[in-house]
C-alpha cells in the first residue's frame, strides 16, 4: 500500500504537460540532407506548446494536437550551367571608316549560386506516450515518452516552401548578367528539379528529429526532502526519503493519472 | 560584372584597330588594373602593301597563361587597311588593355582614337549613361530592356535580334546617335572616326570611385 497517492485528471494532466513543454524550452539541431538533386545544409529550432491530454488505461497518455513551433534555415548550391545554355552570337556591323567588324560568338559560363531559405511554421501532431518514472541522481522524475513516430502532416509546409524557393532563387539569380530573358525558365526548372518530394524529403526527417523519442518531464521531486528544518544543535532536521515512485492511469469515475509514493523517514 | 568600361576589356568586349599604313606594328597586352604600366613583352603585326582588295578582319584571342596575358596568334601578317580585333578567350581572363605603335601612330584600347572600335554586350537592364573618363564632353545613353519570351516566336525574334548591333559614331565632340535602345544580350559598337584618346565608361563607375 503506497504511503502517498496523487491523482490528476485529464485537465490537470494537461496543465502538467504544458508546464513540461515550457520547461523543455527551445531545441536546436543542424545537419545536411537531400533537397531533391541538391545537398542542403540546414539548422532548425523547435519548441512544443499546447495539446490536450487524454488518459487511457493502463499506461497511455494520449496527447492530442500538440504543436511544434519550428524555424528552419537551409541553403543549397546550384550550378546554373546544369540548367542554362546561352551564347551571344556573332554580330557583324558595317562601320564608317573601318569597314565591316564582326564580334566573335561567346558563350556564357553561368556561376554556381547559393540559395538561402528561412521558414517558420507550426505543425500539430497527436501521439501516445507511456509513463516512465525513474530516478536520476537524487531526483525522481516522471516522464512521458512518445511511443513510435507520429505521422506529421507536412504537405502544406512543403507547398509553402516550394513557393518560397521560387522567390528566393529568383532574387539571387536575377542579378546575374544575361540571365534576364531566361529568369523565369531557370527558376521553374530548378523548382521542378527539387519538387514537393524534394522538400518533403528534407523537412520530414528534420521535424522527425525533434519528435522521435520525445520525452516530457511532467513531475519531478527530490528523493530526499526536508519536512522540518533543524532548530537546535540537538534537534536535527526531519527528512522524508521517497523510496519509490510509480505512475499509471487508473479509471474510477474518470481516468486519472495516479502517482504512488513509498516513503521512509 | 559586365561593367561598361573600355579601359578594361573583359570577356565579351572587343577592341578593333584599323591599320591604314604599311609597316611593323609593335604592341603589348597589359592588365588593366596596372593602369598605364606597359610590359616589355611586345608582339608584332606586319602590315603589308597589297593590291586592291577588300580589307579583312583578323581576330586575336587573349588568354591568361601562367599569370601572363598572351595573344593568339602572337604574330600576324595583314594587308593594308585590314583591321585586327582583340577579345578575351574566356571568363578567366582579367580586364586587359591593348596598346602599341604603328606607322599611323599610337593606339590604345584604354584611350580610343581614330580607327578604333570598342564593343560591349549588355547583360543587365537599365539606362546606362556613358561618358569619357578622360574628361572630354562625349557621352551617350544605352537603354537596355528585358524581352518577354513567352512564345516560341518571341524566342525566335529575340535570337534574331541578338545578331544585330547598335552603333555610336564618335567624331570629335559629336556623338551620333545620342541614345540607342537594345535588349539584354545585344552588343553596342562605338566607332571612333576622330577623337583624341577617349574612354567609354559608365558614368556610375566614375561616380562610385
Amino acid at each position: 500500500m503506497p504511503d502517498i497517492v496523487l491523482a490528476a485528471d485529464n485537465n490537470a494532466a494537461t496543465r502538467l504537460l504544458h508546464d513540461a513543454e515550457t520547461m523543455l524550452g527551445t531545441l536546436v539541431r543542424s545537419g545536411s540532407g537531400s533537397l531533391g538533386p541538391f545537398r542542403a545544409d540546414w539548422s532548425a529550432s523547435a519548441s512544443f506548446a499546447n495539446g490536450e491530454v487524454e488518459l487511457l488505461t493502463p499506461n497511455i497518455v494520449r496527447v492530442k494536437d500538440c504543436e511544434i513551433h519550428y524555424n528552419l534555415s537551409f541553403n543549397f548550391s546550384v550550378n546554373l550551367n546544369d540548367f542554362l545554355h546561352f551564347c551571344i552570337p556573332q554580330v557583324c556591323v558595317e562601320l564608317p571608316v573601318i569597314g565591316e567588324v564582326c564580334t566573335p560568338e561567346h558563350c556564357i559560363d553561368w556561376p554556381t549560386v547559393t540559395i538561402p531559405i528561412s521558414y517558420s511554421d507550426v505543425i500539430k501532431f497527436t501521439a501516445d506516450f507511456t509513463l516512465n518514472p525513474h530516478l536520476v541522481g537524487s531526483t525522481w522524475l516522471i516522464d512521458i515518452v512518445i511511443a513510435g513516430i507520429p505521422n506529421l502532416q507536412i504537405s502544406p509546409a512543403a507547398a509553402a516552401i516550394i513557393s518560397l524557393l521560387g522567390i528566393a532563387i529568383g532574387a539571387v539569380i536575377s542579378l546575374i548578367p544575361f540571365i534576364g530573358p531566361f529568369l523565369g525558365a531557370a527558376v521553374a526548372a530548378i523548382v521542378v528539379a527539387i519538387g514537393i518530394a524534394g522538400v518533403t524529403g528534407l523537412l520530414g526527417p528534420i521535424l522527425s528529429l525533434f519528435v522521435s523519442g520525445r520525452t516530457f518531464t511532467i513531475y519531478r521531486r527530490p528523493r530526499v526532502f526536508q519536512v522540518l528544518p533543524a532548530t537546535l544543535p540537538l534537534d536535527p532536521a526531519v527528512n522524508i526519503v521517497l523510496k519509490s515512485i510509480g505512475a499509471s492511469v487508473k479509471k474510477s469515475d474518470e481516468s486519472e493519472l495516479v502517482i504512488e509514493v513509498d516513503i521512509t523517514a | 560584372m559586365n561593367s561598361l568600361d573600355s579601359r578594361s576589356l573583359r570577356f565579351g568586349d572587343t577592341f578593333t584597330q584599323l591599320f591604314p599604313k604599311s609597316g611593323r606594328v609593335s604592341y603589348s597586352i597589359d592588365f588593366a588594373a596596372r593602369g598605364k604600366f606597359r610590359t616589355e613583352n611586345k608582339y608584332h603585326i606586319e602590315v603589308k602593301k597589297t593590291r586592291e582588295r577588300t580589307p579583312a578582319q583578323h581576330n586575336v584571342v587573349v588568354r591568361l597563361k601562367d599569370g601572363v596575358l598572351v595573344p593568339e596568334p602572337s604574330s600576324l601578317e595583314i594587308g593594308l587597311g585590314d583591321r585586327v580585333l582583340w577579345s578575351a578567350a574566356d571568363n578567366s581572363v582579367p580586364g586587359f588593355t591593348v596598346s602599341g605603335e604603328s606607322a599611323a601612330g599610337e593606339f590604345d584600347s584604354s584611350a580610343l582614337s581614330e580607327g578604333s572600335v570598342y564593343t560591349h554586350p549588355f547583360g543587365l537592364p537599365g539606362d546606362y549613361t556613358w561618358i569619357d573618363a578622360n574628361g572630354s564632353k562625349v557621352s551617350g545613353v544605352v537603354s537596355v530592356t528585358v524581352p518577354k519570351l513567352e512564345l516560341q516566336r518571341d524566342v525566335t525574334a529575340y535570337q534574331k535580334r541578338l545578331t544585330t548591333g547598335a552603333v555610336f559614331i564618335i567624331d570629335k565632340a559629336k556623338v551620333e546617335p545620342s541614345k540607342v535602345e537594345i535588349m539584354v544580350g545585344q552588343t553596342v559598337f562605338w566607332v571612333i572616326k576622330k577623337a583624341g584618346g577617349i574612354t567609354i565608361t559608365d558614368r556610375q563607375l566614375i561616380q562610385q570611385s
